[in-house]
């Protein structure tokens, strides 16, 4: 399992709770299927108009396919490493 | 409908490329479905404002669809650059959908000047008539939306050929309720002809497109390149291009290439036009080639080019198709951006260029892009192509664009042989002409001026000095014309047509400053002379109104010779209406107190402007209509017909005739005793007619432009309220300046009666005395009974004052006998008061009472307020019965037992036949006598008074 950034144009948003919703449903669903993916969180910089989602997956096909079935548009999928505060 | 050769190809566009999703313009698109949404709030527009490559026509595009969608009827149009000169180019693209229907609808002139314009009809010049083609484009529009709400949607506006631009402004000014909504683009910076920008009087929402943001580039280049950027590229690349959409994907897709370094440390990129330049030099030849011919021609089409190249164009420009520099509609080739098209344009040198306007002269179509690649092609004079810039100079103003056409004159003469000076002088003389028409008057007056010099005295130069003259007369320097126009009548020779046009000039220009009344006759006979020798009815019908104008100033019978004018109004339906022999004819019929007549003619004329769009006319006969109202007794449709007659002199930017417009308006505010509103207009009628402050001591030039009423005005509420001294101050040179003038008409110095009055109030009888002998002569003269009686009356006045009481209230009866049949209610009610006031003197109450309860009613039924008043004072001082302060009048207690039975003001206007007004007026009388401070304490003093408790 490697954390994954997902960066999507996401203009005019105001609440991420729909965002969110959706990406822990397909994560989930795709869970019950037998694959390793977990939603994580999200992060919204609204000067950019850009939304960050992290992922936990087995690879950044899977964090694709969650992507896709949340509807995230997602530009671009990189390796990312969450760092936990002391 | 027959379609000759040179018929400019109408340029369906069938399936448009269907607009590309909007990325990061979100808000943008929800204020263009709020306007669309909104048919209650048109006719207004919207218009998307930005630099170039900021997205604009994608936006406008979606507006488009999201109009489609919901059953607008769309016109469009999408001028380019290079058509910016071609005359209604935009327009036939607007009206192309809608042609076949709407054309057969309009009436004959309109269809005929819509079909000239886009031409459609061959050798059809003489139906150009730029107002009727837009008088035909409003109705066009109108018809339309009666069934269907409209979007009119123009792209790039800044290049808008001058006709259209015109045509639209004009009929967009003249929408009311309409659901039209417009739909417009318009470029800032970068490249636009700002000075030539055009713009709407409808109400505007404004769309101004700002930068994307990092987040909106980046989706906008993965969706259109397929590019992922890493954050510090993406960074760069949103710092490079400033959120300008169309330079981020131009410097992604380089960077795609291989050709562009986004690394913070690379040296800058080159701005969006560079990249486009480079992108165009990276093409091979034969493609540069084809782009730079495609951006030459305004509607580039793949026929049109294979025609001008030998060479395979479809094969060459294989590679802009692929790399969308270019894109196909059927046969018509469309740059994917307007920078592009001048980036392929700007990639040729000029020897190259210069070829490459000859190839294209020897394809078009289009008379005037013959011209213009004519004139690019030619590098030295050449009196072949100079004669033929020439010709379409001559058509594009025909077709309305003097600047366009100027710009060709201009070219014309550049092209003209050094020893062709003859040449080079009518075509500098053309460009002139086209220059004063299009506005551009500085440079007009500097081109006649330097001509001037250059030519010898005699025929030629009298055209000149003639036209310098009109420029001056226009110019509002009426004596610097009129000195201009003697200096070329002395080298007019003996051409006729010359002749008319100056003598005609000093008729007006004399008449207009009133100071040479009999000098203006004379050349108005001269006029006609020259006009019979032409063999021109045209010339002729003007230059015979032009003399029963000064015939009638100068105390003559003008009848038999309006007539014969009349004869041939036929002839001049083509001209501006003021120059129908009509417009005179109403102008006698109106000096000579024949409202009815009057208000007939200028009626019919109202109509024809109208159906023209000829506002410069509209607003003179609006004004004479006011006068006419004002005399015949109805103030408020006087009111109303000055204030249209301001709006219209407004529009056609006239300010002579806003100043007169104004001045009408004040006249009918000083018949109503409103001394603070007279004076607020008046005054703003002389600051327009003086510019400055206003001497009342010397009033000619303010008369000479349009401020003659307005003095007066400012005279006849002064007496009315009883100011003697201030109506003297006013009136005193107003009449001094136009006796002296040499007017006798009585219909000119209408002023007259007012100015004895306030002469003989001030004690100086004499004076008094005299113009009264003037006015009698006039009445005699004339026999008319409104100067007849109005000259009997000042003889009442004279005589009253000078103490014969008895012989006064003789004249003063005598006045009222005149008067009756006159149709001019104040001048019969002052007479009233007038006898009222004699019989007052002569102790006669009970015939003083009923002459000035007379008088009284007249007043009030004019709502002629002041003079009201000083009726009521005066009906106060008989003493007795029916004079106590605190006596309600008829009129008064009519109102007020009105009010008691609930009526609001307006209703007891239309009951009692008077205005909301004089309404008002009678009220606060009535509220001071009963001494209530109430609506509701009236009504419950009237309840009292009817015992109703």
């Amino acid at each position: 399992m490697a954390n994954y950034l997902v960066e999507s144009y996401m203009p005019n948003t105001t609440s991420l709770d729909e965002v969110e919703r959706r990406a822990s449903r397909a994560a989930d669903d795709l869970s019950v299927a037998g694959h390793m993916v977990r939603y994580v969180r999200s992060i919204y910089v609204a000067e950019d108009e850009t939304c960050f989602h992290l992922f936990d997956a087995e690879s950044a096909d899977m964090v694709r396919l969650a992507s896709d079935r949340a509807d995230l548009r997602a530009q671009r999928i990189v390796l990312a490493v969450e760092h936990e505060p002391l | 409908m027959p379609i000759d050769g040179c018929a400019r190809r109408a340029h369906h566009r069938g399936t448009k490329p269907q607009a590309e999703p909007l990325i990061g313009r979100e808000g943008e698109l929800l204020s263009l479905i709020s306007f669309l949404d909104a048919p209650a709030e048109l006719p207004s527009a919207l218009l998307i404002e930005g630099e170039a490559g900021m997205g604009k026509t994608t936006l406008w595009q979606s507006g488009i669809d999201i109009a489609r969608e919901r059953s607008f009827v769309i016109l469009e149009a999408r001028p380019v650059a290079v058509e910016a000169g071609l005359s209604f180019a935009a327009l036939a693209d607007l009206l192309e959908p809608i042609m076949d229907i709407a054309l057969p609808a309009l009436p004959e002139p309109q269809r005929r000047a819509i079909e000239a314009a886009l031409m459609l009809r061959a050798n059809d010049r003489a139906a150009l008539d730029q107002r009727a083609i837009g008088t035909a484009l409003l109705g066009i529009l109108r018809r339309l939306a009666a069934d269907t709400p409209v979007v009119l949607a123009v792209d790039d506006v800044q290049w808008l050929d001058e006709g259209s631009a015109a045509t639209l402004a004009f009929a967009l000014r003249r929408l009311t309720r309409e659901p039209v909504a417009g739909l417009f683009a318009r470029r800032t910076e970068i490249g636009a002809r700002q000075e030539q920008t055009w713009t709407t009087d409808l109400p505007t929402t404004l769309i101004t497109m700002g930068p994307l943001s990092l987040g909106a580039t980046h989706a906008l280049v993965f969706e259109r390149q397929k590019a992922v950027l890493a954050r510090p590229l993406l960074r760069r690349l949103h710092e490079l291009s400033r959120g300008n959409p169309y330079y981020a994907l131009e410097l992604t897709r380089a960077w795609q290439a291989g050709n562009l370094n986004l690394s913070e440390s690379a040296p800058l990129p080159p701005d969006l036009l560079g990249l486009l330049g480079s992108r165009i030099a990276a093409l091979p030849k034969p493609t540069r080639h084809a782009l730079a011919l495609a951006a030459a021609m305004s509607r580039p089409t793949l026929s049109s080019l294979e025609r001008a190249e030998d060479e395979d164009v479809g094969a060459a420009l294989g590679r802009a198709f692929s790399e969308r520099i270019v894109e196909l509609d059927r046969d018509e080739l469309r740059f994917t951006h307007p920078l592009l098209a001048a980036s392929a344009y700007a990639a040729v040198d000029s020897a190259d260029r210069r070829q490459l306007h000859a190839r294209l002269a020897g394809v078009v179509d289009d008379v005037e892009e013959r011209a213009r690649h004519l004139a690019l092609a030619a590098d030295q004079p050449d009196e072949g192509i100079a004669a033929q810039v020439e010709g379409a100079a001559d058509l594009a103003f025909r077709r309305g664009a003097p600047s366009s056409a100027a710009d060709l004159m201009a070219e014309a003469a550049r092209l003209t042989p050094p020893d062709a000076d003859v040449d080079g002088r009518r075509r500098s003389f053309a460009e002139a002409e086209y220059r004063f028409e299009a506005g551009e008057t500085g440079r007009a007056a500097a081109l006649i001026a330097a001509l001037i010099d250059l030519t010898p005295p005699g025929i030629e130069r009298a055209r000149l000095l003639a036209r310098q003259a009109r420029f001056r007369h226009f110019g509002e320097d009426i004596r610097g014309s009129v000195a201009l126009l003697r200096e070329a009548l002395a080298e007019a020779g003996d051409d006729a047509e010359l002749h008319v046009e100056i003598e005609e000039g000093l008729v007006w220009g004399l008449l207009m400053n009133r100071d040479d009344i009999r000098g203006a006759a004379a050349h108005a006979r001269s006029a006609v002379h020259y006009a019979e020798r032409l063999g021109s009815d045209a010339a002729l019908a003007e230059a015979l109104a032009a003399l029963a104008m000064t015939e009638a100033l100068a105390g003559k019978d003008a009848r038999a010779t309006i007539d014969q004018a009349l004869a041939l109004e036929p002839a001049t339906l083509g001209l501006r209406v003021l120059r129908h022999p009509s417009f005179a004819h109403g102008y006698l019929l109106n000096a000579a107190d024949d409202l009815d007549a009057a208000r007939v003619v200028f009626a019919v004329l109202q109509g024809r402007a109208e159906e023209r769009g000829d506002d410069s006319s509209l607003a003179p006969i609006l004004s004479h209509l006011s006068l006419i109202e004002c005399l015949a007794g109805n103030l408020e449709l006087a009111e109303s017909h000055a204030d249209d007659a301001v709006g219209m002199a407004l529009q056609s930017g006239q300010v002579p005739s806003q100043a007169a417009a104004l001045g009408r308006k004040a006249l009918v505010f000083a018949v109503r005793g409103d001394l603070e509103a007279t004076r607020e207009i008046a005054g703003d009628s002389l600051v327009l007619a003086h510019a400055g402050d206003f001497d009342p001591s010397m009033p000619q030039a303010a008369a000479a432009r349009g401020g003659e009423l307005a003095i007066w005005a400012l005279g006849h509420v002064s007496l009315a309220l009883g100011d003697y001294p201030t109506a003297h101050r006013y009136l005193g040179p107003l009449c001094a300046f136009l006796l002296d003038a040499g007017i006798e008409e009585p219909g000119e110095i209408r002023p007259l009666g007012d100015e004895i009055e306030a002469l003989a109030a001030l004690g100086r009888r004499g004076d008094a005395d005299r113009l009264t002998q003037h006015l009698e002569r006039m009445g005699t003269r004339t026999g008319r009974p409104s100067v007849l009686g109005v000259a009997r009356r000042s003889r009442a006045i004279v005589e009253a004052a000078g103490g014969e009481v008895e012989t006064a209230l003789e004249h003063a009866k005598g006045a009222i006998a005149h008067l009756r049949s006159a149709g001019m209610p104040l001048e019969l009610a002052r007479s009233q008061l007038v006898v009222g006031e004699i019989e007052r003197r002569l102790r006669l109450k009970r015939g003083a009472r009923a002459s000035l309860g007379d008088a009284l009613e007249g007043f009030e039924r004019l709502g002629a307020q002041g003079w009201a008043a000083r009726t009521s004072a005066e009906l106060a001082r008989i003493g007795g019965r029916a004079s106590s302060s605190t006596e309600l009048t008829p009129t008064e207690r009519r109102a007020a037992e009105l009010v008691a039975e609930g009526h609001s003001n307006k209703e007891i206007a239309s009951l009692m036949f008077i205005s909301p007004k004089t309404v008002e007026a009678n009220l606060s009388r009535v509220y001071t006598k009963v001494g209530v401070a109430s609506r509701t304490e009236l009504v419950r003093h009237m309840d009292r008074e009817t015992g109703k408790t």
